[in-house]
């Protein structure tokens, strides 16, 4: 991803960082404007926010969000910008767009807007074909070492919209060994392979050595399969006015002019040789060869083509450009951003999780710099899912689940919401289901090559973001999904973006920091679900895993033990604060080690649902037993108020 | 927001589409020239090995290439012809296959009553099944050599079963059909399951009964990308102009896209400027709905279709 040094982002107050000149007249000292507009564009719904200044501090005012237009019938992104700028007007009381713009800066009376800003997720992962060395067809097997290698580069990309996939070529022989110099059967189906994976561009990893790992047959091949992807026409035929994609097999969408990508690994002077080998259909970028230590260049070439082949392709996008205050940005690099803002900040370690509609992110930053970035590109909530159904299988959703399910309905849950991905769940039992897929997405970022939670093993603050955690009717729900996904050991915090704000902050810093921070602090992560304690270690289901001492600042005292396998809540509101104590078992461990009593050296802080002890273990192991699994998943969710 | 045109249904509505040849052929048309439907507009060179693939019957294995659409030319080149015309249109939720052309022969409901194997079916017709489509009727109409099945629905694993492919690694792309013997391109009005086909579609359908048609299995979600059923008009055909507007709106013909009231149809009463609680106890901006049946249900917006 753009891992952008954070200074470049997030200016800590009091620093210099006004890149735009004085603060307007009424606005916060230090900052640069007196009110911003954020959008989000995301796969199915935008969301917009307007940030302006309450009392000295820049606060959300209002938020809106309408379904994303980049696609027919609308095909142009900037209408649903404008359809929820039109509703946050309602909302605001306040003018912000006129005739089709963005009103800036911010009127005398109130209207418009100092800066405009954007994130987007919108448009799909940037699909990479890894081309394998080997010549052969799709059903052999392909070598470990080549299959190590794309998973580095799958480690490389983890924190980009995008996806690589290891692809074999066919031997160039087979392009004319048909009849009448035709092409074979076996050519011709796997160029149809690749057409429907669409890649938008590709990597040729070199391991940093000579010869070239690629054989100048495997080049041969690669120079007639660019010519047959590349001179495929765009998708394109128009109706009344509206574009309209081509009603045939899906197929990349590169004008005959257009040149493919090709990443390459090697050195400089083999790049300029694979220049003049593959011809104009192909354009070589070279970078650095990575390795597990060395990811940083391929990562970085990955996310300007995501930019380019992707955002800049958006219908409306250059418009939706031209509105911007700021270079818009990924949403998982805006997030990434701000997740690693808070650690820096507050010198916590800090996981945030954002679950949207196509795509899942798992950031984590610690206190000393460490970052962990995980995009799950294709595993999300609507169009998504079938990626998760088939990564984990029916079983891993339905376990899950508080009642008996057929595998039927959870595919015909999962297929109704790829083909209407607006869809929202009516009843308990579809939410439950959306849940159950919910927690496998979070899972899937969190098993991506390179995630090493252990390697932070005390998660601080735990931050849910993106619309199926924002819009749970019950807080306790939220609480569950990211306790039974994260699975944190010890002590941590829990907070939940219900304004869907954390994902733009990191873009709204680029323009004005001092208003990141403070819309941070105010409102994205202000909805604090509560402190959870979470016990880990040996011991039968039932046994005695704690005992905890609480001391309220106000000199009430309870004390309560709690048992290996359960879930328990402390009355412990927003407003109150107590000192804990906690007296683990032998075996059990609350982050200080098995058996080691733990008191909190400052007073913990309650909310929403208040003090969560998570005394389930870790790893969280679920009952084989199908009955009294239901019935563990009932009690864990009547404690937490889920 | 489901549908490319902004509703399911369009009497009448002109169209450019590209009908293109996957593989390099001749045009046998000019830009200008005016085509009918079976008319054949291109010749295609024939496929290097002679075996049959397993899918996308419409290009592999064919030698020539019909119009499928009534109109005028407006592109001709060796990767395809484009055509505009005029044309009556249904677009359904989920599709399978490339572009099929054929005339539509229209089941009735009295003849999906007898055993599937009995009915009669004509080689290189387009179906339309008033209702959901069976396994056994989908490998008949295989056996029969049917170009194309338009009907409601179908389940799902009667449909994976006879595609022998897993339909959400189909509809992301990553998976083609692997069955043996080609299977009609088809469209599902009302998606996947055992929904009755809606009243304006089926209304519209019975209209065209005999009538040539282009018919389009290609489904891309993510992309608002929808199969559709292209019947072509003649010229002279009066259409009222009517700009499908997909909002939301007091007044709005919607139908209900998901639940127990799935497939119905209803008029939008009141829009509620506060979200409002759903049974699943999520709170989203939501609509009254008076349906057909004289039931009202308060909906979110986004689980209802415009439709008119």
């Amino acid at each position: 991803m753009g891992i952008q040094p954070l200074e470049q982002l997030w200016q800590v107050p009091g620093t210099p960082a006004n890149q735009f000149g004085t603060p307007p007249a009424g606005g916060v000292p230090g900052a640069i404007s007196r009110s911003i507009l954020a959008a989000d564009c995301g796969s199915i719904f935008t969301k917009v926010a307007l940030l302006g200044v309450v009392e000295g501090q820049y606060r959300l005012l209002a938020r809106a969000e309408t379904p994303t237009t980049a696609y027919p019938p609308y095909r142009d992104i900037t209408v649903g910008v404008l359809q929820a700028i039109h509703e946050l007007e309602r909302i605001a009381g306040r003018k912000i767009a006129s005739r089709g713009q963005i009103l800036t800066p911010e009127q005398g009376d109130g209207d418009g807007v100092d800066a405009f800003v954007v994130s987007l997720s919108a448009g799909g992962p940037l699909i990479v074909a890894m081309i394998a060395t080997a010549l052969t067809s799709p059903d052999v097997e392909i070598s470990k070492d080549e299959q190590a290698l794309a998973e580095t580069a799958r480690r490389a990309v983890a924190g980009v919209y995008a996806d690589v996939e290891l692809m074999t070529l066919p031997p160039a022989e087979l392009a004319s060994s048909g009849p009448n110099g035709g092409p074979d059967l076996q050519w011709l189906l796997q160029i149809e392979h690749l057409r429907r994976l669409n890649p938008r561009a590709l990597l040729l990893a070199e391991s940093g050595g000579t010869p070239s790992r690629y054989a100048p047959e495997v080049i041969k091949s690669l120079s007639l399969v660019l010519k047959e992807l590349v001179n495929s026409q765009p998708e394109n035929s128009t109706t009344a006015g509206v574009s309209f994609s081509r009603a045939t097999l899906k197929l990349p969408v590169f004008h005959p002019t257009d040149r493919l990508p090709i990443v390459y690994t090697g050195s400089p002077e083999a790049s300029e040789h694979l220049r003049q080998e593959l011809g104009p259909q192909a354009e070589v970028r070279q970078t650095e060869p990575f390795t597990p230590q060395h990811l940083a260049p391929l990562s970085a070439a990955i996310s300007l083509l995501h930019e380019r082949q992707m955002l800049n392709t958006l219908a409306g996008y250059h418009r939706l450009n031209g509105w911007m205050s700021a270079p818009p940005m990924a949403t998982a690099t805006s997030f990434s951003s701000l997740i690693r803002f808070l650690a820096r900040q507050y010198g916590m370690n800090v996981v945030g999780v954002d679950v949207g509609g196509s795509a899942t992110s798992v950031m984590i930053a610690g206190e000393h710099g460490e970052f962990l970035p995980s995009v799950h590109a294709t595993a999300g909530v609507a169009s998504g899912l079938g990626s998760i159904l088939r990564s984990v299988g029916v079983a891993q959703v339905a376990r899950w689940l508080s009642f008996e399910v057929s595998e039927q309905e959870i595919r015909q849950f999962v297929l109704e919401k790829m083909i209407q991905p607006h869809l929202l769940p009516y009843t308990e039992r579809e939410l439950e289901i959306e849940h159950a897929l919910t927690r496998e997405a979070i899972l899937l970022a969190l098993g991506q090559p390179g995630m090493e939670l252990e390697s932070l093993p005390n998660l601080d603050l735990i931050l849910g973001a993106g619309g199926v955690l924002a819009h749970v009717p019950h807080y306790g729900q939220a609480a569950l999904l990211l306790l039974d996904t994260i699975q944190p050991r010890g002590i941590s915090s829990l907070v939940l973006d219900t304004v869907t704000l954390a994902p733009q902050l990191g873009v709204v810093a680029v323009v004005d920091p001092i208003a990141a921070v403070q819309a941070t602090e105010n409102d994205a992560v202000l909805q604090r679900l509560g402190t959870v304690v979470s016990a880990f270690g040996h011991a039968e289901d039932g046994e005695p895993a704690l005992r905890l001492q609480l001391d309220y600042l106000d000199g009430r005292k309870k004390t309560l033990e709690v048992a290996y396998g359960s879930l328990e809540v402390v009355p412990l509101t927003a407003n109150e604060q107590a000192m804990l104590t906690l007296f683990p078992s032998k075996t059990i461990d609350v982050g200080l080690g098995p058996g080691e009593q733990a008191r909190a050296g400052e007073a913990i802080e309650g909310g929403i649902i208040g003090l969560i002890i998570d005394a389930r273990g870790r790893p969280l192991r679920l009952p084989d037993d199908p009955t009294y699994r239901r019935a563990k998943l009932a009690q864990w969710r009547q404690a937490i108020g889920a | 927001m489901n549908y490319p045109l902004g509703w399911p249904v369009l009497p009448g509505i002109t169209v450019r589409r590209e009908r293109r040849m996957e593989r390099p052929g001749m045009a046998l048309v000019e830009p200008g020239q005016e085509v009918q439907p079976d008319e054949n507009i291109a010749r295609i060179a024939p496929l290097g090995s002679g075996g049959v693939a397993p899918f996308a019957p419409a290009w592999f294995g064919a030698q020539t290439l019909r119009a499928g659409l009534r109109g005028q030319v407006v592109d001709a080149s060796p990767q395809g012809v484009t055509i505009e015309g005029l044309v009556a249109v249904v677009q359904g939720l989920f599709g399978v296959g490339g572009q099929a052309v054929g005339q539509l022969n229209i089941v009735s409901k009295e003849a999906l009553k007898v055993a599937a194997e009995l009915l009669p079916l004509n080689r290189g017709v387009l179906l339309v099944v008033p209702g959901r489509l069976t396994k056994d009727l989908l490998l008949h109409a295989t056996t029969c050599g049917v170009a194309g099945i338009i009907a409601s629905s179908m389940e799902v694993e009667e449909l994976e079963e006879v595609l022998q492919v897993d339909l959400t690694a189909l509809l992301d792309g990553v998976a083609i059909p692997e069955n043996h013997h080609p299977v009609p391109v088809l469209l599902f009005t009302e998606g996947l399951g055992t929904r009755p086909m809606a009243t304006p579609t089926l209304a519209l359908l019975r209209q065209h009964g005999g009538d040539w048609a282009l018919l389009s299995g290609a489904t891309n979600p993510r992309r608002t990308q929808r199969p559709e059923l292209l019947i072509s008009l003649p010229a002279e055909t009066r259409v009222p102009t009517v700009k499908a507007d997909p909002r939301i709106i007091n007044g709005a013909l919607v139908r209900v896209s998901s639940g127990e009231y799935a497939g119905q149809i209803g008029q939008v009463t009141h829009v509620f400027q506060r979200p409002q609680r759903l049974p699943s106890g999520i709170h989203t901006p939501a609509v009254y709905v008076r349906l057909e049946k004289g039931q009202g249900l308060t909906l979110p917006i986004y689980n209802v279709e415009r439709i008119a």
